[in-house]
């Protein structure tokens, strides 16, 4: 981008009236604000120990990306904000061409922002307004996009609506996908934008994905009978999440203290109280170019595969236009660094290689990318598969569709099948096989070593699969579940026939409702659930059940701490969220049942069951009257309703766990527990225990095993009642 | 006239629904004898306009079909109406079917047994109402392109290969009603399209082909606006983004009911019972059928589709169908039932498979973009004495053939601005930039025409001031009168000295002297039109006012 033109546009505003230093600088200088923690865990178990951005995609850290196209674009100050491993991101930045002191650099500033206790986007966004490090036009993009747009019509477009109008607050730059399946389009989220066709503007954001209930998005009418008279819907676009944005929108962001999503909170929700903040967003829509974010895996697969095919020019690896690359583009369409060497027989094709590495005899490779340093042995195949850095994969493997990150060493003879994922330094036998995708680390979610499991991964492993407890914690609708693996399918979702078609599902009492397509029909409307986020409420009821289960667990751990603030806290959640008995009955067992597990595990003191559960319910002052009250409060229905959420929490969280027959002796140890606090009673128990729902399912019949012993002691305890009744009688 | 005489027949037939219309209360109260296509639009009778489109297009095969009661006044026009004999040969034909009354329904007409034994092709439909300067070659070829088929269009089933045959489909105009002369509460109807996909030729150039998209969905305005207020937002369905990742939608868009229909579109009008109207029903129901899985087997496209492979025969098998407005309980019973006779039908054919996975044909539309000044870019309805009057108020704006320039001349140019010079004394004002004055008119001195079209044979007497009013034939307009914005009906006198504004006065009709009106319908009850004789005596007082004042008053 020329700095000519950018000083032209500016002076071109010179009848503003004159302005203090700093905003004047603002009008010439193009800032950034790079965000490079997503608060997303959409690339577990790689980001336990890597940032996201500094993951390779081609080789290269995803963040040179973003900062190349920054510089591209002629940003000159660039603010980056990491969360986690903000270290490793500060030291690559300060190793690289990027670094305030080198002279390489084309940024005049560039500098890290650290927020303290940030849980979202929003967050972050919250505390640069309050900084105001930003004081003109900026761009805001995430640490993650990989894009070639030269965005000078659009800034030339943007700063020419600010002028017209201080309300025109923000342009997103999209990128028109086509009305096919376009591989960058992401999967399970579909964004719907309506934008209007003769000023851009921005009227409506909405999202799609196949878990919802609701087959309707819902716009606010006053698109039609106000804003605009010609529109389009579009759900063709790809957001590369890429906007313009003047300071406004960061106070905006302040104003509305609960948005945490750019896109799904703050831009549907500015758009829909458009008469209340009265500002104005635009979209710019690119039909060339090329711009995606690798936002998740597939993503990254997406991403991989355009720059294999050229897609992302000129970052392509054999244009090395990242420092110190020496990629060379051979035959087949094979890129290899210099120092990297292949075996005369092996066959390569459409893939890149890094330097240092060594390919064995015999060994087949197709559309995939290996970093540096690697060995790969003889008769390997490899089939769309990512091996990051200084990886051995042993003779005879043959890995399909797969993720290997750094300094993974794979024996002799494995076979990894598509899906799966391999974190850092996990180290595999040989002759292993997996039937199924497997996802292996050597630490847990929260960073520890984990117990290695030797019976799957052979006696010289060092890791275990890996489990992400949060998982559980999604709602079934939430649509995030759909891009947590590296495969996108909807195979093992649940999807409600309706949202695909109604005719066919019910032909007859549906009737009214497809046939008029627009119109109100009562099964609808008795619903009354409009997509997944349009009203608040809704989105209040997918975030209770995590809120709800932290705020409890982290009451619980404190253990010695009074309940009550924690208590409270619930109860305005609940009220804040207009919680049903049954959402608040779920969290109260997940969060008891979870820290009842915590308590089994080594870790944590190693307690047993039963030791354990009464812990969980009796160490903080008030929990067990907590339960009584919120949790259980009320009759024998209710009492089964809560144990059966005990033992699904139970099925949940006791999975893959080395304890698994300790914690497994949990469900019987905590129906005790709160049998001896009078919580539950006999009938509640008993009557869990001729509930067909509670063997739903193999492992859900398994733990209710483990409770025979104490129903039968129940169940003799009643008759021994009864029999003394009896023998009272008899000896009257 | 520049009609393309010598243009090969395009093997279409055009229908031109003459009434019912009832849209004109003041006008056509007694809709036999005036027929509101008989309405004049800038001096022209309103079904001239169609009739002229359809020869302008190519298509000489022209019906226009009309209630019986109606027919005797239209044949009457067609053989003596200057404008209308003056159109070139073949003369269209008149229909007057049986059953058709002035509350039929337009989809109902084509299901009527007349015009299913007429229409024996692919055919076009038409409103007599409406005005389009646009070039309906440019459409034929749009539709021909993009929707017909080449085994429908030749009508030989030996070039298609089984079940693959493409069957045609149809296509729509809308235009935008506020693009030019904009008239408050024109009928609007809310539409939405989605791109063709993009062929690898670039399209002619003027061709309309970037204006054409296929429609997925179209309601009218009114009925949205209910639907957003019920539902205290715009529903739009998941499945219309699925199958149509990119939607345009309009709301200020009407439809020119200007259709391009296959012939099987009267099976499947036939087939679907509850289909009353075209606009609303049958186009609605056929956009939505082509992403909306499982509405095109419920409403048998399939079938209609295939029966028409066989032989044409008719399968009258299926009685009730789903309704597009109401849901009643017995509507679920016959969609029941239809869909059992559905699924016995094709097992029979051994089709089941097949069937689901049909695709109707699509309905394309063309979306008109107006551009100002251009010629050949009216389109424009004409269903409301306001639309009448702006309408025939912009028609009064084209330059005439003797002003403009033989290149960009409008079809609708007159030869003259003023047809009767003779008749207009000096010392008059006329603006004639945007004016008509049409035969036989006379003009005394001192009067003021601004923007006004003046039928046949009216007189304007002396000192009267006419600002953007529309005169129907005959009318007699006093001394000194002040007509603003106003609709004048046929032979109605208006009384000298009178003051009206924004009024429509209904044929035949006597209005006192010195009348004071604003934003009125002056009509007559039953009955009490003015008498030949009554008319005779006002004429006679007139002629002795103006022999009074000593002047002569030249009664041409």
């Amino acid at each position: 981008m020329s700095h000519k033109g950018k000083n032209s546009a500016s002076s071109a505003k010179g009848k503003k009236p004159a302005k203090s230093n700093a905003e004047s600088k603002g009008e010439d200088v193009l800032q950034a604000v790079v965000l490079a923690d997503s608060f997303q865990d959409r690339f577990k178990p790689f980001t336990v120990e890597k940032p996201r951005c500094l993951l390779p995609l081609a080789n290269t850290p995803l963040i040179e990306y973003t900062l190349e196209f920054l510089a591209m674009n002629g940003v000159q100050e660039v603010y980056i904000y990491c969360g986690a491993h903000t270290n490793q991101v500060e030291e690559y930045i300060g190793r690289s061409k990027w670094a305030s002191s080198s002279k390489l650099s084309p940024f005049s500033v560039l500098q890290f922002v650290r927020v303290a206790d940030a849980r979202s986007v929003g967050d972050v966004l919250r505390d640069m307004d309050k900084r105001s490090l930003v004081d003109g036009d900026f761009l805001l993009v995430h640490g993650d996009v990989v894009s070639n747009l030269i965005l000078d019509d659009a800034l030339a477009a943007h700063r020419k609506r600010r002028e017209a109008s201080a309300a025109n607050i923000m342009t997103m730059i999209l990128h028109s996908g086509g009305p096919e399946e376009h591989r960058t389009k992401t999967n399970g989220i579909t964004p719907v934008f309506v934008v209007d066709t003769k000023t851009q503007r921005c009227l409506h954001y909405d999202e799609m994905n196949p878990l919802q209930s609701d087959h309707y998005l819902s716009m606010d009418p006053a698109i039609a009978e106000e804003l605009s008279t010609e529109f389009e819907i579009r759900a063709d676009l790809i957001d590369a999440q890429i906007d313009i944005c003047t300071p406004e929108v960061l106070a905006l962001w302040s104003e509305s203290f609960d948005y945490e999503l750019p896109r799904r909170n703050f831009l549907h929700g500015v758009l829909k109280d458009w008469e209340l903040n009265g500002k104005m967003i635009y979209a710019e829509i690119f039909e060339d170019g090329y711009a995606a974010r690798a936002s998740n895996l597939q993503m990254y697969d997406s991403i991989s595969r355009d720059i294999l095919g050229r897609w992302t020019f000129p970052f392509i690896p054999e244009n090395n236009v990242f420092l110190k690359q020496t990629f060379k583009k051979h035959i087949n369409n094979v890129i290899i660094e210099t120092g990297a060497s292949h075996a005369h027989d092996a066959k390569l094709q459409n893939s890149v290689i890094g330097t240092n590495t060594s390919i064995g005899s015999g060994s087949k490779i197709t559309n995939s990318i290996i970093g540096t340093g690697c060995k790969i042995g003889s008769n390997v195949t490899l089939d769309n598969s990512f091996i990051w850095n200084n990886t051995t994969v042993g003779d005879g493997t043959t890995i399909s569709k797969s993720i290997l990150a750094g300094d993974v060493v794979v024996g002799k003879g494995c076979s990894i099948p598509t899906g799966s994922l391999i974190s850092y330094c996990v180290q595999i036998s040989d002759n292993i096989s997996f039937s199924t995708a497997t996802v292996l680390s050597t630490v847990t979610s929260t960073g520890k070593q984990v117990t290695k499991d030797i019976n799957l991964l052979g006696p010289n492993s060092n890791a275990a699969p890996f489990f992400d407890p949060e998982d559980d914690e999604l709602d079934d609708e939430d649509p995030s579940r759909l891009q947590k693996s590296l495969i996108y399918s909807l195979a093992n979702f649940n999807l409600s026939t309706s949202s695909i078609s109604t005719f066919n599902s019910d032909d007859e009492s549906d009737d009214d409702n497809d046939s008029n397509f627009l119109s109100a029909d009562a099964a609808h409307s008795s619903r009354s659930r409009l997509s997944s986020f349009a009203s608040d409420d809704s989105a209040g009821k997918m975030s209770f059940h995590a809120d709800a289960v932290h705020g409890l667990l982290d009451a619980l751990r404190a253990d010695s701490g009074d309940f009550d603030s924690a208590k409270l806290e619930f109860m305005g959640l609940r009220l804040a969220n207009n919680a049903s008995d049954a959402m608040m009955r779920k969290a109260v067992a997940t969060a008891f049942t979870r820290r009842a597990v915590e308590l089994v595990t080594p870790e944590h003191g190693g307690l047993d069951a039963s030791k354990a559960a009464e812990r969980a319910f009796t160490a903080c002052k008030g929990a067990s009257k907590f339960v009584n009250e919120v949790g259980v409060g009320g009759g024998e229905p209710e009492q089964i309703e809560f144990i059966l959420s005990l033992q699904r929490a139970l099925q949940h969280y006791s999975k893959g766990q080395e304890q698994q027959t300790k914690s497994s002796t949990l469900l019987p140890a905590m129906l005790q527990q709160l049998y001896a606090l009078d919580i539950l009673e006999e009938e509640g128990i008993l009557g869990w225990w001729e509930d067909a729902r509670a063997v739903d399912g193999e492992s859900m019949a398994a733990l209710k095993e483990k409770c025979k012993v104490l129903v039968e002691w129940l169940e003799n305890a009643e008759e021994e009642d009864d029999d003394d009744d009896d023998s009272d009688d008899d000896s009257d | 006239m520049p009609h393309a005489l010598s243009m090969a027949s395009t093997g279409l037939q055009a229908l031109i629904l003459c009434g019912p219309g009832s849209s004109f209360p003041t006008f056509t109260s007694n809709p036999d004898e005036n027929p509101k296509a008989l309405l004049p639009i800038a001096n022209r009778p309103m079904v001239w306009y169609p009739i002229d489109f359809c020869l302008r297009t190519g298509i000489t095969n022209i019906t226009l079909i009309c209630p019986p009661s109606a027919s005797k006044a239209l044949t009457a026009a067609l053989n003596t109406n200057p404008y209308l004999t003056a159109l070139p040969l073949p003369r269209p034909d008149v229909l007057a079917p049986a059953d058709l009354d002035q509350n039929t329904g337009t989809a109902e007409i084509l299901r009527l047994p007349e015009i299913r034994k007429l229409v024996v092709g692919d055919f076009v439909v038409l409103p007599c109402d409406l005005v389009c300067e646009l070039a309906g070659e440019q459409l034929l070829q749009a539709w021909m392109v993009k929707s017909a088929s080449l085994t429908g269009l030749l009508g030989t089933r030996q070039l298609s290969n089984g079940h693959q045959s493409r069957y045609s489909g149809g296509l729509g105009v809308w235009y935008d009603t506020k693009a030019s002369a904009p008239v408050k509460g024109e009928e609007t109807d809310f539409i939405s399209t989605a791109p063709l996909p993009s062929s690898p030729t670039v399209s002619p150039k003027g061709s309309i082909f970037p204006n054409v998209s296929k429609l997925v969905y179209s309601m009218p305005t009114d009925s949205f606006n209910d639907l957003t207020e019920e539902r205290k937002a715009i529903p739009i369905r998941h499945g219309l983004m699925k199958a149509n990742p990119r939607v345009r939608m309009y709301t200020n868009h009407r439809d020119a009911h200007i259709y391009i229909f296959p012939r099987w579109i009267l099976d499947f009008i036939k087939k679907n019972e509850r289909l009353e109207s075209i606009g609303e029903d049958v186009i609605g129901w056929w956009a939505k059928a082509g992403w909306q899985s499982g509405l095109a087997e419920k409403l048998q496209f399939g079938e209609v589709l295939r029966s028409g492979d066989d032989d044409g025969e008719e399968n009258e098998s299926v009685g009730g169908r789903s309704s597009p407005t109401e849901s009643t309980p017995d509507n679920q019973d016959n969609s029941k039932a239809a869909t059992s006779t559905n699924t016995t039908t094709d097992d029979k054919n051994g089709l089941t498979a097949t069937t689901s996975a049909f695709e109707p044909p699509s309905i394309l539309a063309y979306i008109h973009s107006h551009k100002e000044g251009a010629t050949g870019s009216i389109v424009r309805r004409v269903d409301t004495a306001q639309l009448l009057l702006a309408v025939s108020l912009q028609l009064a704006k084209l330059p005439s053939l003797e002003e403009a320039d033989a290149e960009s001349v409008s079809p609708f140019a007159h030869p003259r601005k003023v047809a009767y010079p003779e008749g207009v004394k000096p010392r008059t004002t006329i603006t004639k930039q945007d004016s008509l004055i049409g035969e036989n008119v006379t003009v005394e001195e001192k009067t003021s025409i601004k923007e006004t079209v003046i039928g046949a044979g009216c007189q304007i007497n002396e000192g009267a001031k006419l600002s953007q009013c529309l005169l129907m034939e005959g009318v007699v307009v006093g001394k000194g009168c002040k007509l603003t914005r106003c609709i004048l009906g046929k032979r109605c006198i208006i009384g000298a000295g009178s003051v009206l504004t924004d009024c429509e006065v209904q044929e035949n009709l006597i209005v006192e002297p010195r009348t004071e009106d604003k934003d009125n319908k002056l009509m007559s009850s039953e009955g009490l039109e003015a008498t030949e004789a009554e008319m005779e005596e006002v004429l006679n007082e007139m002629d002795e006012e103006v022999a009074a004042t000593g002047e002569d008053l030249d009664l041409e």
